[in-house]
């Protein structure tokens, strides 16, 4: 009898626990900045997660995923391999970056159906990786059908910056979404209580959104709209969701901190 | 008078057209490509350095060549030798940056035949674009990028489905569940059987 009890209190727990953090599809890659003199491959990992909590969901193989670079699309689906974190299937990519460019990475994943709030999740990441100078471009959207277009530079940022991006869905600006914000933590930080793990603001009358992140790191914006369509009668909760890292400004004679460092999770 | 104004039209020329491109840094990028190393020297995709000076340095710190960025920003000449070479290209009002290409990418490309009449180093190369002093033979480079290409593409469906048998393998099936259920019942059973006799005595 004890043990029945014992068991619906863990499986309440989880659900519960599960339930203080917000859902991110994640593409990350190795490096968001190739430049001369260093590796030209790039490993991108594609999870879907609690970024901050660290605790993670099962990634199906994704419906799409691909690199879109000068308005030229790639599809990238079949060099994607699975990969274990902590027990969740997560999957891995490399790729040769060759030229001078802006590589958009991108993943439409299948929908993923979460018990906890009865809707299927489908949240539409990318990220982008500047190589060798080239930085024309960032503000135009890839054309996913639901997407983050940043008005900031979505690399080469310092912590303690500001980012700001419009939301958009098929094409139209968005006003008013809310958008969820998590740090890809690794187990750096603790929040003060759950409701720092996931910080929240909202987009203004054009879906134009400002968030300033105060520590170095990882960090996901996703944008979250009610689907327009239903999935086996359940709703859908759409997810415009773009990964942009921000980095610690560095001292003349400090030691730069090597690139992992500020990025345990890998 | 005359002078004042020709000074204001001067002074406006050279603060209106180019100064935008000059808050950006000038970036160069270099490679190997069947014996002939391509250089862009250029602001962004759009905004090329023209007419920029490029010169190349061997490992030892000797200039071995030097010329003029075209009206799209590049310049290229064959490669001279195996070994690093440094790249320094430097655009108008001082602007310069520099690139390091590798020994391993320079010697790959002597691995590949003879393309134009070998050019004795030091001898400065045409500038301009890249298709005149191409020669006639296809290089292998070239021959393996087709190829690569092709194959790619034939491949497709094949690596598609080999990580589609890869995915169905490490899904866990009803097999898997039935059999781990029956392990955990044998189990029960064994200690059963000896709570059991236990009992008995």
């Amino acid at each position: 009898m004890n043990f029945i009890s014992l068991f619906w209190g863990v499986l309440f727990f989880l659900f519960t626990a599960a339930h203080a953090s917000a859902h991110f599809g994640m593409v990350i890659p190795s490096d968001p900045m190739v430049l001369q003199g260093e590796g030209r491959k790039v490993a991108v990992d594609l999870l879907f997660w609690h970024p901050f909590a660290g605790e993670g969901m099962d990634l199906d193989k994704p419906v799409r995923f691909g690199v879109v670079e000068n308005g030229r699309d790639h599809d990238l689906l079949s060099f994607l391999k699975e990969k274990k974190r902590d027990d969740r299937r997560t999957w891995r990519a490399e790729y040769t970056i060759k030229r001078p460019g802006l590589y958009t990475f991108y993943m439409e994943p299948k929908p993923y159906f979460e018990p906890a709030e009865d809707l299927y999740i489908v949240h539409y990441t990318k990220t982008v990786v500047a190589a060798f100078g080239e930085e024309e471009g960032w503000e135009e959207p890839v054309g996913l059908p639901a997407e983050i277009v940043p008005l900031t530079r979505p690399f080469g940022l310092y912590a303690g910056n500001v980012f700001q991006g419009r939301i958009l869905y098929k094409g139209r600006p968005v006003p008013h979404a809310v958008v969820e914000v998590e740090l890809f933590n690794g187990g750096r930080y603790t929040p003060p209580n759950d409701y720092f793990v996931t910080q929240v603001v909202r987009a203004d009358a054009n879906g134009v959104f400002t968030y300033v992140a105060p520590a170095a790191g990882w960090w996901g914006f996703a944008a979250l709209l009610p689907g327009e369509e239903e999935i086996r009668g359940k709703e859908v909760e759409i997810g415009a969701v773009i990964w942009v890292k921000f980095d610690e400004l560095v001292r003349k004679n400090e030691r730069p901190k090597t690139k992992n460092e500020n990025q345990k999770p890998f | 008078m005359k002078l004042f104004v020709l000074f204001a039209i001067i002074a406006s020329a050279l603060s209106a057209s180019p100064g935008t491109a000059f808050a950006h840094r000038v970036n160069l990028f270099a490679y190997v490509e069947g014996g002939t190393c391509h250089v862009e020297g250029y602001f962004s995709r759009s905004r090329r350095a023209k007419g920029a000076k490029v010169e190349v340095f061997d490992a030892a710190g000797k200039k071995l060549l030097e010329g003029k960025t075209d009206a799209e920003g590049n310049f290229s000449f064959p490669v001279p030798k195996g070994g690093d070479l440094r790249i320094v290209l430097t655009a108008s009002l001082g602007h310069k940056n520099e690139f390091l290409l590798p020994a391993a990418e320079t010697e790959s490309a002597s691995d590949a035949p003879p393309t134009a009449e070998e050019v004795p180093s030091g001898v400065p190369v045409s500038t301009g674009k890249i298709s005149g002093n191409k020669p006639p033979v296809v290089d292998a480079e070239i021959i393996k990028g087709i190829i690569d290409d092709v194959l790619d593409e034939r491949l497709k469906p094949v690596y598609a489905l080999v990580s589609e048998i890869e995915e169905e393998r490490n899904r866990i099936g009803a097999k898997e569940v039935i059999s781990g259920l029956g392990y955990i019942a044998g189990v029960f059973g064994i200690a059963f059987f000896f709570a059991a006799r236990r009992k008995e005595r």
